[in-house]
């Protein structure tokens, strides 16, 4: 039994761990200091962290001692989980102790035995109750570990698994964010590709398509092929026709011109020309070539439709800019908006009107989560105005959008309203999250995908359908059509969407991702917090062993024989009521000593279903006489109707009464005690307000320290172990205080099934 | 007549659970350290031992496992201040695990037990 020496150890074990934790964030350097720290109070000759592979039946050993030479189960390299130690802790959330790998049942065990490793103990790593691995200590000694190590272990595992979950997480992050780099890139190989392409066009005279002519010096059109007037839109050429009445060229610049001059080499020029109201690009490419007499006096032209070409590489560039906007927020709400935004924008996707749903897989259906676009033919001829002279770029409408709040239009009323239970397939929205493929809709009217109630509320002839899908699944869907301009949704429209809605789907992983990330971050600063408190009960645990032997001790027989002269019934009364006096605060003394063993060796809450309310109003009746006393007034204020939690009603109602009584001493002149009762998320929160002296903010930093008060006879213990037990709730407790007005003290308690 | 020792270092205690015990009808007998305990228990093994547990030493704990071992039916009490550990004693095979108090009403009760369950056997 080393106990006792081990506590000093123990505690400042603890506190550097403590440290260790919160100075970094790289798993590997924190892993090798808080393993140093270990081997000051366990012996042990290897430690690992293991953990599952998603999905997978392996596991993997995620850090291995940086402190041994042993080499088993190598760093990084999966293994088979089945009959692994690992698997069993999964399995039990139970630590295992294995006396003898010579003899253990484990699949592991041989290849350690081999090793030199002869015992081997696996603690749970659990966050919030779920396993999510196992730190391994081995030993070249049979029968090394014992249950002992167990409570240092609980101690400082929750930190441990917190740390590894969180590295973990921060993985998956750089993995997503890994893959939508790879996306861009295979944007932007595409684009090369076109581009080399383009290159390759240039020389081979591809007769289809293409507008040929050959001129002479003097800039007559010796032969047109037939392409050469449909490229240009004339009906047929004009007999003796000149180069610039087909070219259009201006003096300045003319490709055939230029070819003639240097007599080598290739002259291009791109021309843009209105015709039937759209734009066409058309590339020209001027070659000299050789006449009869062996000079270079004629020129080649090739002139080609690239309004396609064009396009997709404009809208290639416009994903990839898309994605880049996308890639700016991680803030899910800011992202949807912008989302949206991208597929009605003029300058980006163009629809008239984008409509967004999103699963939700614990309810077990899609539902609609918000829409962009105008609500009536008159509305969207003033906004695209409007907003086309706003914001002249794509670039400063997402940036305004990123900024602004998202507006609450009707239309985004109406789609918020819609949820799909997930088996209803008849519903296309449904169909395109089950099939992951996009449905295009030309004419809801006939379609058997649409229902009849869908095309109510979309009101749209013509529309499509695309799902947000990431890793396999689908997350949502987009929703596009045009009901104003009734521009049709052709094939290249489906195609652009399509992609976008990958990039867009990506994005919104990242950010859910993110969003965790940040909440297991506050998990790990409420953990550390937690740690904290625990090295202050630890140096508790160590005060109340000195004072139970130092003061118990001397108690005993000033109470005992005080107790003997009280049986012997004295006749002088004096001598009967000062025995009487030493035992009565001899007792009163003892209770205090009890107190304090209290939280050194704390009780486990025993549960039951309560009704807050009930416990307040029992609380309430408990201190009336108490408060009407001291001239202060008491208000309730209960919120009706709260779902009923489990709780130690015995512990709860002590943390309540001694928030009263600390709420009451601050109120030495009287004044007002509110009691509240309120729901907050999954709390529920019991908010004791005085209207006393309050707080200094040194005095705030302090009051949860054992001890600390700043009564004349107070003993400063009422806080802690009120945290205590509320911390035994998994709940919270939470003080605000103006000096000189009031202080609040909030005691949160989870709401439970 | 019943034989109890007492295990106490300090003194006046030991003066207290000697008259307390007394007026209970038991012989008492007092030693004032393990070692104490030992030989006494020896000489003349007494029907009950009532042992304080002295933490940093714990000569209490190696005093009760020395006299167990020579005879290991004699019934111990332990009677500590030390509050925080009982869980940890309570499994080293003693009959009673008592937080002292200067009300010894739950000492006595105890022992009483343990004295009619022994007798019962
Ligand atoms: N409602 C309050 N208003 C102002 N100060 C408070 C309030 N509650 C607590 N405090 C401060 O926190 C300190 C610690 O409180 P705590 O209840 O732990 O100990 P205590 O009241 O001093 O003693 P006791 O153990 O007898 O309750 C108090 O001494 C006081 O300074
Ligand atoms: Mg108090």
């Amino acid at each position: 039994m080393k106990l006792v020496e081990l506590y000093p150890a123990r505690k400042e074990v603890i506190s550097n761990i403590q440290r260790i934790i919160s100075s970094s964030l790289n798993l590997k350097d924190i892993y090798a200091s808080v393993v140093n720290e270990l081997k000051k109070v366990m012996a042990f000759d290897r430690v690992s962290i293991s953990i599952p592979i998603e999905g997978d039946n392996q596991a993997i050993t995620f850090v291995a001692s940086v402190t041994s030479t042993i080499n088993v189960l190598e760093e990084g390299k999966p293994y088979p989980l089945k009959g692994s130690l690992l698997e069993r802790i999964l399995l039990t959330g139970e630590p295992i102790i294995v006396e003898d790998t010579k003899s253990g049942s484990h699949s592991t065990n041989g290849l350690f035995y081999k090793a030199g490793i002869r015992s081997r103990l696996g603690y749970p790593l659990k966050v919030r109750g779920r396993v999510i691995g196992s730190i391994n200590f081995s030993s070249m000694e049979p029968n090394h570990f014992s249950t002992t190590q167990f409570p240092l272990l609980e101690e400082i595992c929750p930190q441990l698994a917190m740390l590894t979950e969180n590295t973990l997480l921060f993985e998956k992050v750089t993995l997503s964010e890994e893959r939508y780099k790879n996306l861009y890139n295979n944007a932007r190989l595409a684009e090369e590709q076109l581009r080399q392409e383009k290159e390759k066009l240039d020389y081979v005279v591809d007769v289809l398509g293409i507008g040929l002519c050959l001129m002479d010096r003097g800039m007559n059109i010796l032969w047109a092929n037939a392409n050469l007037p449909k490229v240009w839109g004339l009906t047929e050429l004009p007999k003796g026709a000149r180069c610039r009445d087909v070219f259009q060229c201006t003096e300045a610049y003319c490709p055939v011109a230029r070819a003639l001059e240097s007599a080598e080499g290739r002259y291009r020029e791109i021309k843009t020309l209105v015709r039937d109201g759209r734009r066409r690009y058309i590339e020209n490419t001027a070659i000299p070539l050789q006449d009869e007499k062996g000079e270079m006096g004629r020129v080649l032209v090739l002139s080609r439709d690239i309004t396609q070409r064009e396009k997709r590489l404009r809208q290639l560039s416009l994903l990839r800019e898309l994605g880049q906007a996308l890639h700016k927020t991680l803030n899910i709400e800011k992202l949807l908006n912008l989302i949206l935004t991208s597929v009605t924008a003029g300058q980006a996707l163009a629809f008239n009107r984008a409509f967004l749903f999103l699963v939700d897989e614990e309810k077990g259906s899609v539902y609609g989560k918000a829409a962009v676009g105008p609500s009536s033919g008159e509305e969207a001829a003033r906004v695209w105005q409007d907003v086309s002279q706003r914001y002249p770029t794509l670039e400063e409408l997402l940036k305004e959008v990123m900024e602004r709040e998202p507006l609450d239009s009707p239309l985004n009323v109406k789609t918020r309203l819609l949820v799909y239970p997930l088996n209803k397939e008849e519903e296309i929205v449904v169909r395109c999250v089950k099939e992951m493929r996009s449905q295009v809709v030309k004419e809801a009217a006939t379609d058997p995908r649409v229902t009849r109630e869908f095309r109510e509320f979309l009101g749209s002839k013509e529309f499509v359908c695309v799902p947000l899908v990431v890793k396999g699944g689908a997350v949502g869907v987009i929703i596009a059509d045009n009901p104003y301009s009734m521009e049709p949704i052709t094939d290249d429209h489906v195609h652009l969407l399509n992609i976008f809605a990958g990039q867009a789907a990506l994005a919104m992983e990242n950010a859910e991702t993110y969003k965790s990330l940040e909440e297991k971050i506050e998990q790990l600063r409420e953990t550390q917090e937690r740690l904290c408190r625990s090295e202050r009960l630890v140096a508790m645990g160590e005060i109340s062993t000195y004072i139970a032997h130092e003061i118990r001790n001397p108690l005993v027989t000033i109470g005992g024989f005080a107790r003997s002269i009280e049986k012997t019934k004295p006749e002088e009364e004096d001598v009967a009521t000062a025995a009487r006096i030493i035992v009565e605060e001899v007792s009163r003394l003892e209770k205090i000593l009890g107190n304090i063993k209290d939280f050194s060796k704390p009780q486990e809450p025993r549960k039951v279903r309560v009704d807050i309310n009930t416990l307040l109003e029992d609380t309430c009746c408990l201190t009336e006489g108490y408060l009407r006393e001291r001239g202060i007034n008491l208000i309730k204020n209960f919120s009706p109707g709260l779902p009923p939690t489990f709780l130690d009603p015995a512990q709860i109602k002590q943390v309540l009464l001694n928030l009263v009584k600390n709420a009451v001493e601050s109120m030495e002149e009287g004044g007002t005690l509110t009691v509240q009762s309120i729901r907050e998320e999954q709390y529920i929160r019991t908010d004791i307000s005085d209207t006393g002296q309050g707080m200094a903010p040194e005095v705030m930093e302090k009051i949860f320290t054992p001890f600390f008060t700043t009564k004349t006879s107070g003993t400063g213990v009422g806080l802690v172990v009120s945290h205590k037990i509320v911390d035994d709730h998994d709940g919270k407790l939470r003080v605000s205080s103006v000096q000189g007005r009031g202080s609040t003290f909030s005691m949160l308690l989870p709401i439970t099934e | 007549m019943t034989n109890i020792l007492v295990v106490e270092d300090e003194k006046n205690q030991a003066l207290l659970y000697r008259n307390e015990l007394s007026a209970e009808g038991y012989s008492v007998s007092v030693a004032r350290d393990g070692r104490e305990a030992v030989t006494m228990a020896k000489l003349n093994p007494p029907d009950l031992l009532v042992l304080d547990i002295n933490m940093p030493g714990m000569d209490g704990i190696e005093a009760m496992g020395k006299i167990l071992g020579e005879n290991n039916r004699i019934p111990i009490v332990i009677n500590t201040a030390y509050s925080s550990f009982k869980d940890n004693f309570m499994t080293w095979s003693a009959d009673a695990y008592i937080v002292k108090s200067a009300d010894l009403t739950e000492l006595k009760k105890a022992i009483k037990e343990i004295l009619e369950k022994r007798k019962a056997q």
